[in-house]
């Protein structure tokens, strides 16, 4: 008995140490408020007068701002109070502070509302002046902005304050979210820009063109800083001020490289984000929709910052998508298809509610690479910030999130908050009222951690660096508060103190190297903000850091930048300062803080780079210009991935009247004609149209002369989705070439009928003329049924259905996408590989035995497109296919499974499919509770409320013998890939690079072209017709990908070759016009775009 | 009134011994039906469901409860079996069945199985037959009777499962027509179209879906001083000013089941009862004012909920067929872009307001019960925050409702008007070819 409660004991006293040492070893380790003396707390109380139904940010919570206040080398910390006083802290050393708020004076209104805080130089005496926004004039608010001067120390070394907002123009009154000073016209001192929020909170989105129109309250300020005062220049600034600007998030930087700092402002609700680059003349030009494709929706907090030390600055913005299933199935969603339409129609951008990480890819143009890189949801998240909290030499992540009230719970709007009558919402509410707000689910998460895996993508390190506490956390800074050389994490909490992280990296990995760097700067800017330093490593990595304190959400960083150099002991080292001074220095040691004095910068001596020269030059547009019809297939199958009625336009190329010269074909959508461009010398084409069969969705076509006359004679296959049966609409059709006119011949070839997605021929029988392979994409009504492909035998001219081939193949090929022959095996026989949706690459072999299906071990993916080319140069041949890429929620690897369960599962006649994602055993819905509601009625009375659905396991919310009947598809892998022949005639997979997953691969252009003996891969793509849960897979621009031996294919950033493409490409072709190498990329609903090719 | 129990039952309790008759008088009280068609109507409210699938919610268990409490006086009553489409002969009662009981019974089980919550519906029906076993219900009485609801019950079920209500739920969406015409989505929510196919739904006692269509809606024609712009004006200017009686009509008829109220990030819903649940509280005040008995009180609801149902399968086909795009689409587009109509606006084409047709065809059918000399005090949506209004008859009332849709915003004159023909034509319809009275 004694024994074992003293072994308990033990037990206990081990654990107990075991504990310790392990919150010690974490990255970071969170200081307790007696430790720290910082006590602050946001407190959050709602009234009847102000509370989050009358005020739409009431949870929005204050920032943070980190500055040496009193000169004496250690930062200090001020926090913002909604309602209360704000706080100022002085840091005494040994991370233990003092509060000295009582600088700020006494502030004793009844009501105030401050929200963020920007710590700069204002006035140029060199002393860190505080800013702090509030709102104004708002119900019972009455408020402005308020300017801190920083008139200098007493005597105990204490900052003194004076509040001098009016005396330099900035007693701004309006919905203020926060300042930023920054030197936007380069005259070396610092102007500012005003983010203001609109508290427009009717749920109408009006047409975007009120954008324009200027708001008092709500809208932005450009302020000129003209020596004494401020001067507001908003107005011909180019910069948007009306009560659509949501502004909740701000971020500068030079993102176009041009030396001219520019803005990024990140807008909640339907209002687009706005991207201002600065044009250089004292105005700004919005220019988000010319280089970002898909923004976050919801946009928050933001941070701009170099993920992968190319030197571009890329961008993340935060949004509050749930990470946890239950709580993303019982929260409201994206919009409906219909609703996401409209919004675009009115003049909004694309935006999807997740966070999103712009990835900058050089020339303005960027890829929103937030799903593969793992960081899309966080929750309700304010801050985010990308530093190097690990020391490695790459930008990590914090993101602060959490809020007191999750107001898109759907069973709160649909089933409790019915209880607060429309009357009293239209009117006043009572303290009594306030209640029901308190029935609101709280989503009181722990911060995210993210650790940069160096490969584009994020890790999500949490609880391993010690971020497990829940909070409401809002403004964020990383400082080093205790000059050790690594950032701690400072948090505005509400409602609780504010959080001090200490970061443990030095002292726990000693050898992780790091250098800070403070700045001396010109008499108007003394800390240098505007600063952009580049330091080279000896492993000749490229980090670059700005120095633009205001980022991530209301708050301030210090006004230094930290470098983690990862086990490097030093760097050369470029400042270049904001009116292009530049000073260099090598050899700088690590593990210190150095000062960079203006005074030391000279004018930048332009290096005479070599002009460089990009193998791809000058684009034009051919002329045909597809154009998609507006048939919307998730009106009729509604929980379908995505629609397959935009796979087109057929392309074909050929000389057809043979005068030497390539000529084309591209086929129309429904309701437009197909057309030939026949080649005239000098670029110039003789267009004729394929008048009479504009119904047909024209989506592969074939120039082969069936009937070896010596002509190319035309095969048009047509899809579309939209025509079941026999439709004569989706009839394959075969053209006779009569001296360069083609005249439909239905004698020349057999009736079938099909949902066709390729035609690809090829002398199959070795008789001595073509054959068809012909693929079926889907069942139209059906998605998920297997359709029929067929075999066509080229007999005297006539194609007739191969009923042998057929019958054994037909019907186990899947959702055919594309298919080519080729010698896979080496004999004289040609073989077929086929692409297909939701299932395997295919190889149909034929040996002297006949015909037989291999399918690739472990491949079954979401392919669209396969080319065949030797990489490895060892005389077998290899396969490449485009998949649908890892930068999406549907991506899978590592052991997760993608599931498609279709099955008429209500027994009303319609077919329904059902997509899971199985993850750690559980099978997650991908559908929300609503659309499956519409298609599946008996689950509304099954799941009443949403919370008891997204609890339910699969096999509970279906039945279970109808989920076993199912026809069952399962993805493992969605990246596009390689799969290298072996020796033995298997085939290893190896994916493409990273880069090539951004974004779903549709065409593949196999060419050597850098001439060094081995096929090079150039691949394309993009797909904006998926389920708006999904969102816009928009992240490619062509890749390519040159062969660097040892099977590998090195990514080649655009910025070198200078291929950029926009849209949704299906064909990449390389072609002669005008006697010169050209690409013609052919894509939906576009134009056709040809660059000429060559060095 | 007093009503004829089978006797019976009572006969054999008084047999046994020391019977306690108490739970007779529970289950002769019309209050007790009025009691379960308020919960009805809860729980409608609560699961939210669109005007026309609650006209479907509230018919089919008035017309099981009918087919039960018809044998109460089968002297009296006639069968709704073939005189509502594909209705074949319902069961008939075994001695010990408590009729009443067991038309409650049958009320409760086919609505369970048309609403969402079945633990509303069972703990309520739990909780009323424990009271009645508690008042001296005989066990062999309540299981005789309740199997017998449970029979005509499934017999009505079974009917229901015919109407093409499940297969409607798949059928294709509508797809938004661009031109200024035709409907489009609505602020704040633009949600989808409710129920484009429900002409699909099978008719009770009309022919077809369109067997009385209204005449055409005007030509659609912008220019200033055409009927058709004069009418969008009309809506525009009206709404503009209000006066407080007009405000408080519109705001009465409101019945809207489902109104968003966005707040920022925070959304909320006010629910209310639909234009048919509104019609089955003055339903529920009227068979109160005129002493109903259980059975009667059974049949007008009955009557008046089938009514209801056919108007808004024959207004649904016009709104669908024509497609009229709603007057603040075309006041925020061409007059005022900050312009909100007092209610929200339901997301459904315009031409003609369902309120306006099935108003009317409930009226028709209470007239024919009730008389037309029938003042009463509407107190059905005081439980909604909203005042009470008097009526000097039904036709006054539906009269009131049909003009709230003008001062409200959310309709022009013409689908007032041609709505409120449209309602008289199918309310005469029905009280000609619907008999409940032998």
């Amino acid at each position: 008995m004694q024994r074992s409660i003293l072994s308990n004991w033990m037990f206990l006293l081990v654990g107990g140490l075991l504990l310790t040492s392990c919150i010690g070893d974490k990255r970071f380790s969170k200081l307790s408020a007696s430790k720290t003396g910082i006590a602050f707390t946001n407190e959050l109380k709602a009234t009847a007068d102000l509370n989050i139904i009358n005020y739409l940010y009431f949870f929005n919570g204050g920032g943070v701002g980190a500055g040496d206040l009193n000169g004496d080398g250690l930062q200090d910390l001020v926090f913002v109070s909604n309602q209360g006083e704000n706080a100022v802290y002085l840091n005494k050393g040994e991370l233990k502070f003092q509060g000295i708020s009582y600088v700020l004076g006494i502030d004793n209104r009844e009501m105030k509302w401050s929200t963020g805080i920007a710590i700069a130089v204002v006035n140029g005496d060199g002393r860190l002046d505080l800013y702090i926004s509030e709102v104004g004039s708002y119900l019972k608010i009455e408020g402005e902005n308020k300017l801190f001067i920083n008139t200098g120390n007493d005597k105990e070394g204490i900052p003194i304050f004076e509040e001098q907002a009016k005396k330099y123009g900035l007693d701004l009154v309006g919905f203020g979210t926060q300042a930023v000073f920054f030197d936007y016209d380069l005259d070396n001192d610092l102007d500012m820009y005003m983010l203001n929020h609109s508290v427009h909170s009717n749920g109408t989105f009006k047409r975007s063109d009120i954008r324009t129109e200027s708001h008092p309250l709500a809208g932005d300020r450009l302020m000129r800083n003209d020596g004494e005062r401020f001067t507001d220049v908003t107005s011909k600034s180019g910069i948007y001020n009306s009560a659509l600007g949501y502004g909740l998030g701000i971020g500068i930087s030079d993102v176009n490289q041009d030396g001219w700092p520019d803005i990024y402002v990140g807008n909640d609700f339907h209002e687009n984000d706005y991207l201002y680059l600065n044009q250089g003349d004292g105005t700004f030009k919005e220019s988000l929709g010319e280089m970002i494709k898909h923004t976050s929706r919801f946009s928050m907090g933001n941070d701009l910052a170099d993920i992968n030390n190319d030197g571009l600055i890329d961008i993340l913005s935060l949004d509050m998508l749930p990470r946890d299933y239950e709580k993303l199935k019982s929260s409201a969603g994206e919009d409906p298809y219909d609703i996401y339409q409209y919004k675009l129609k009115y003049g909004y951008h694309d935006q999807h509610s997740r966070n999103t990480l712009q990835l900058n890819r050089g020339n303005g143009k960027f890829s929103e690479i937030g799903l593969s890189a793992g960081v899309s949801a966080t929750d309700w998240s304010w801050s985010g910030l990308m530093a190097d909290f690990d020391l490695d030499g790459f930008n990590d992540m914090f993101i602060a999130n959490g809020i007191i009230g999750r107001t898109n719970d759907l069973d709160y709007i649909n089933f409790i908050s019915n209880e607060v009558n429309q009357q009293r919402l239209a009117g006043d509410l009572t303290e009594k009222d306030l209640s029901l707000t308190n029935k609101m689910p709280v989503v009181e998460v722990p911060n995210y951690a993210f650790r940069n895996n160096r490969e584009l993508g994020f890790e999500s390190v949490s609880m391993a660096w010690g971020f497990e506490q829940k909070s409401f956390s809002n403004g964020a800074v990383y400082v080093d508060l205790d000059n050790d050389g690594d950032l701690e994490i400072v948090t505005n909490n509400i409602n609780e103190p504010a959080f001090i992280f200490k970061n443990n990296t030095r002292e726990r990995v000693p050898e992780a190297h790091f250098l800070t760097v403070r700045f001396e700067g010109p008499p108007s800017n003394p800390w240098g903000v505007g600063a952009r330093v580049e330091l080279t490593l000896s492993d000749d990595s490229n980090l670059v850091r700005e120095l633009f304190p205001v980022r991530g959400y209301q708050s301030t960083q210090p006004h230094e930048l930290y470098f983690g150099l990862d086990s490097l002991t030093k760097a050369d080292l470029k400042v270049t300062w904001p009116d292009g001074r530049v000073e260099k220095l090598s050899n700088v040691e690590s593990d210190q803080t150095i000062y960079l004095s203006y005074t030391k910068a000279k004018a930048d001596v332009i290096e005479n780079s070599e002009a460089q020269l990009h193998p791809f030059q000058e684009s034009w547009e051919m002329g045909f210009e597809h154009k998609e019809n507006n048939f919307i297939e998730f009106h009729r199958e509604s929980l379908i991935p995505g629609m397959l009625s935009a796979e087109g336009p057929a392309f074909a190329q050929g000389d057809v009247n043979e005068d030497g010269l390539i000529d084309y074909f591209f086929g129309g959508a429904k309701n437009q004609p197909s057309y030939f461009y026949l080649q005239l010398p000098g670029k110039k084409f003789e267009i004729k149209k394929l008048d009479d069969d504009i119904r047909y969705e024209d989506v592969s076509a074939v120039f082969v002369d069936h009937d070896k006359d010596g002509d190319l004679d035309l095969v048009i296959g047509s899809g579309g989705n939209e025509f079941s049966g026999e439709s004569p609409f989706s009839e394959l059709r075969l053209y006779q070439n009569v001296s360069g006119t083609f005249f439909r011949d239905t004698s020349a070839i057999e009736s079938i009928f099909l949902n066709t997605s390729i035609v690809a021929p090829a002398d199959y029988d070795l008789d001595g003329d073509f054959d068809l392979f012909v693929g079926a994409r889907s069942v139209p009504w059906k998605y998920g049924f297997v359709p029929e492909s067929y075999f066509l035998k080229n007999e005297n001219g006539v194609f007739q259905k191969d009923q042998e081939l057929t019958a054994q193949f037909g019907k186990i090929l899947g959702m055919v996408t594309d298919a080519k022959w080729a010698h896979i095996d080496g004999n004289r026989k040609p073989d077929l590989v086929v692409a297909s949706d939701w299932s395997t690459i295919k190889v149909v072999y034929q040996d002297n035995d006949g015909f037989s299906l291999t399918n690739l071990m472990g491949s079954e993916g979401l392919w669209n497109c396969v080319e065949v080319g030797d990489f490895d140069a060892d005389g077998k041949l290899d396969i490449v296919a485009g998949n649908l890429g890892s930068n999406s929620k549907l991506a899978v690897s590592d052991g997760e499974i993608l599931r498609l369960y279709v099955n008429d599962f209500d027994d009303n006649g319609s077919v329904e499919q059902i997509m899971v994602i199985e993850k750690e055993g559980r099978e997650e819905l991908f559908t929300t509770k609503d659309e499956l509601v519409k298609q599946l009625n008996f689950i509304k009375k099954k799941y009443v409320d949403y919370a008891s659905f997204a609890q339910a396991h699969l096999h509970e919310i279906l039945p279970p013998e109808k989920l076993n009947a199912a026809i069952k598809y399962e993805v493992r892998d969605t990246r596009s890939s390689i799969f290298f022949q072996e020796h033995n005639g298997d085939f290893s997979r190896i994916p493409l690079a990273n880069e090539a997953q951004f974004s779903s691969i549709q065409a593949i252009n196999v060419r050597d072209f850098n001439f060094d003996g081995l096929p090079d891969i150039m691949a394309a793509g993009n797909y904006s017709r998926a389920s708006i849960q999904r969102g816009k897979y928009d992240a490619s621009y062509g890749e390519v990908l040159m062969n660097w031996t040892n099977r590998e294919m090195k990514y080649i950033p655009n910025a070198t070759h200078g291929l950029y493409l926009d849209g949704e490409i299906r064909h990449l072709a390389f072609t002669n016009i005008d006697r010169t190498n050209a690409l013609i990329v052919v894509k939906n609903d576009a134009p056709v775009q040809v660059f000429r090719f060559g060095l | 009134m007093m009503k004829k129990l089978s006797l019976l039952p009572i006969l054999l309790v008084c047999l046994s011994c020391e019977p306690d008759l108490r739970y007779q008088k529970i289950l002769a009280d019309p209050e007790t039906y009025q009691s379960a068609m308020k919960r009805l109507t809860d729980i409608i409210v609560y699961d939210i469901f669109s005007p026309p699938v609650a006209s479907r919610v509230y018919v089919y268990p008035n017309i099981a409860a009918y087919e039960v409490a018809r044998h109460s006086s089968p002297e009296k009553y006639a069968s709704l079996s073939g005189q509502l489409a594909d209705l074949t002969e319902t069961p008939t009662p075994g001695d010990l069945v408590d009729i009443n009981l067991a038309s409650l019974h049958a009320f409760l089980t086919v609505g369970k199985a048309l609403i969402f919550s079945e633990e509303k519906i069972d703990n309520y029906a739990n909780a009323f037959y424990q009271k009645l076993t508690d008042h001296g219900l005989p066990s062999s009485v309540k299981s005789e009777s309740l199997a017998f609801g449970e029979q005509v019950a499934s017999h009505i079920l079974k009917w229901t499962d015919g109407d093409m209500y499940k297969q409607t739920r798949t059928y294709p969406k509508y797809t938004v027509r661009s031109e200024q015409a035709y409907w489009k989505p609505t602020p704040p929510d633009y949600m989808e179209g409710i129920e484009p196919h429900w002409r699909e739904i099978r008719t009770l006692v009309l022919d077809s879906a369109e067997q009385y269509p209204p005449i055409p809606p005007l030509p659609f024609d912008m220019t200033s001083g055409s009927t058709f712009h004069t009418q969008l004006m009309e809506v525009y200017d009206i709404g503009k000013s209000l006066d407080q009686e007009q405000t408080e009509i519109a705001e009465f008829w409101d019945c809207n089941p489902y109104v968003s109220h966005h707040r920022g990030h925070a959304m909320f819903a006010t629910k209310k009862i639909t234009p048919g649940g509104h019609w089955m509280g003055i339903t529920a005040i009227a068979t109160r004012q005129a002493e109903s008995s259980f059975d009667e009180t059974v049949e007008a609801y009955a009557r008046t909920s089938i009514a209801l149902f056919d108007a808004f399968i024959s207004c649904w086909d016009e709104k669908w067929k024509s497609l009229m795009v709603r007057p603040e689409t075309l006041i925020n587009e061409h007059l005022d872009e900050d312009w909100l109509p007092l209610l929200q606006t339901p997301p459904f084409p315009e031409y003609t307001s369902g309120h306006s047709v099935i108003s009317r065809a409930a009226a028709v059918t209470l007239t024919d019960i009730f008389g037309d000399d029938f003042s009463f005090n509407d107190t059905t949506e005081v439980e909604y925050g909203l005042t009470e209004r008097k009526f000097n008859s039904f036709m006054h009332a539906s009269e009131e409702a049909a003009i709230s849709r003008l001062y409200g915003g959310i309709h022009y004159m013409m689908a007032i008007e041609n709505g409120v023909d449209q309602g008289q034509k199918v309310g005469e319809h029905i009280v000609r070819n619907l008999k409940t009275r032998r």
